[in-house]
């Protein structure tokens, strides 16, 4: 299973991708990559800079709106771009991350759209046979 | 949006056109996490945030009649910056004088005198001399006005549960207007609508201070003034006629734009007779129009018109079909110079990905929201 991919047909104005993962954690993980994948060429990230990020969650989806709301948070308040993300959620939904990145640098990163807002529409988490999967559209 | 005029004509810029495109990508930031010129403290942008394009006027940054060329005179009044996050703080106060990415722009355009539709509207808006030079700005409020997006629906979605309110799409999260949750979102989102005038009054400045310098006159001398700057995504408290009576609602103009008739109270004595400037944006191919509000958009879209031409194919797809390094050649070959930050960007934006603007402005001229007074051909552009 691909760890995301951008659905084309969804939005014409905004960006679309499907996430999996075998665990939230993963899924949560791979939403990450994708957001930045948007923004930025991620092979080129490298993780100079590390960044604690803790949340509480009321559910898997409010989570994750949260999370990917923070990363963009911090790409924009701090400059940032990351692309590893070590990451741990309990029963309780409380999410403790690093994510590890560095300084935007436009030639350095090939950086293309900017990440406004992550929207709700569309926005789902569900659990599957294989674990988890979570619909995302980028505001652009 | 907003459209600034010069008194240049093609044939004076295209000479030092690259050198003058050059200028403003290099002095008006763009692209993913750019940083704007102007520094502010968090008091300054408190009051950026209240009182809009006026603290920018007193700042240096624009003339005093750029506020009567600007939709509320570059002021919401109703923003109460207490009601904006330190997040959206944190997030906005860098951001000033940065163009964004995805389909934001600052456009060199040409008035072709065959492109005149209007010509003696177009005269009044400042636009008389066969292919004169103007100057288009796509932008917003930046990450700002996303991140009070953001917290807000955060708390709109508590604040429906309370309300007891369903609706089909989350991301149309609601309140009613007369609660505490629906006041204090309407003062942050005015907020929002002042650092976005205000933005793109910095963004004006530094183009002044490029034209000048490229040219070697003042703004002055080179009648740089602002025909109109309108919103894109706002709610506003306006009255209209509704079943013959009239009333005060709230208009919600998402991707659409005001188009106010001549008469209107809310317009500068200047638009009295003519009906308020509308910008609409086409792609960076095709080029953009400027219309006239009517009485009829009054009557049937509540002063409402369409806000640019719109995409017709996805930026994947675009990406699939496009590639932005043979864009931005084609493109210099008709005569077109183009800047940007990221090439899988440019590609995205490429004409054919919208539909064609000459049909947008048709369907609105045909249902009379609005009057084309003239099309705007795009020969220089910086894209983040």
């Amino acid at each position: 299973m691909k760890p995301y991919k951008f659905l084309p047909d969804i939005a014409t104005a905004d960006i679309a991708f499907e996430a999996n993962g075998k665990s939230l954690e993963e899924l949560f993980r791979n939403c990450a990559l994708a957001t930045f994948e948007v923004m930025a060429d991620v092979k080129r990230i490298e993780p100079k800079i590390t960044k604690k990020i803790s949340l509480k969650g009321k559910s898997e989806e409010n989570l994750l709106y949260d999370f990917l709301s923070e990363l963009i948070f911090l790409k924009d308040s701090e400059s940032l771009l990351f692309n590893k993300f070590d990451i741990s959620i309990d029963k309780d939904l409380n999410l403790e991350a690093t994510a590890y990145g560095e300084t935007i640098n436009h030639e350095k990163h090939h950086t293309k759209l900017d990440v406004k807002a992550v929207t709700l529409h569309m926005f789902r988490v569900e659990k599957i046979k294989t674990g988890w999967k979570a619909t995302v559209i980028l505001d652009i | 949006m907003r459209l600034i005029t010069t008194n240049l004509t093609y044939k004076e810029v295209q000479p030092r056109l690259k050198e003058l495109i050059d200028e403003l990508f290099r002095t008006v930031p763009a692209g993913v996490g750019a940083k704007g010129f102007v520094k502010v403290t968090k008091s300054q942008f408190k009051e950026v945030m209240e009182n809009g394009v006026k603290w920018c006027v007193e700042n240096g940054y624009g003339w005093e009649e750029d506020l009567e060329a600007i939709e509320e005179h570059g002021v919401i009044k109703s923003a109460d910056a207490s009601k904006v996050s330190e997040k959206a703080i944190t997030r906005g106060i860098n951001q000033m004088g940065t163009l964004g990415s995805g389909n934001h722009y600052l456009e060199v355009q040409v008035a072709h005198a065959d492109n005149i539709i209007d010509k003696e509207i177009a005269k009044k808006f400042g636009i008389h001399t066969p292919e004169q030079v103007v100057i288009m700005v796509h932008c917003g409020s930046r990450g700002f006005g996303h991140q009070i997006g953001t917290d807000y629906l955060r708390i709109f979605e508590e604040a429906m549960r309370k309300y007891n309110i369903h609706i089909r799409d989350r991301e149309l999260a609601c309140a009613p207007f007369q609660t505490n949750e629906g006041q204090d979102y309407y003062k942050a989102m005015a907020c929002a609508a002042n650092m976005a005038f205000s933005n793109r009054q910095v963004i004006l400045h530094r183009i002044r201070e490029g034209f000048s310098k490229i040219f070697g006159k003042s703004a002055e001398e080179m009648e740089m003034n602002l025909v109109y700057d309108v919103a894109h995504n706002i709610a506003k408290v306006e009255e209209h006629k509704v079943d013959g009576k009239k009333k005060k609602v709230i208009v919600h103009r998402k991707g659409s734009t005001r188009a106010f008739p001549p008469g209107h109270p809310e317009l500068a004595a200047r638009f009295q007779k003519t009906g308020q400037p509308v910008i609409i944006g086409g792609s960076m191919e095709t080029g953009s129009y400027l219309l006239v509000g009517t009485e009829k958009a009054m009557e049937d879209t509540f002063g409402s018109t369409a806000h640019g031409s719109g995409r017709t194919m996805s930026r994947t797809q675009a990406k699939r079909e496009v590639r932005g390094e043979q864009l931005l050649k084609d493109m210099e070959r008709r005569g077109i110079y183009v800047r940007s930050v990221s090439m899988p960007g440019l590609a995205e934006e490429a004409g054919k990905a919208y539909k064609d603007i000459n049909d947008v402005v048709d369907t609105l001229a045909e249902a009379g929201i609005s009057k084309p007074v003239c099309q705007l051909r795009p020969v220089g552009n910086v894209k983040g």
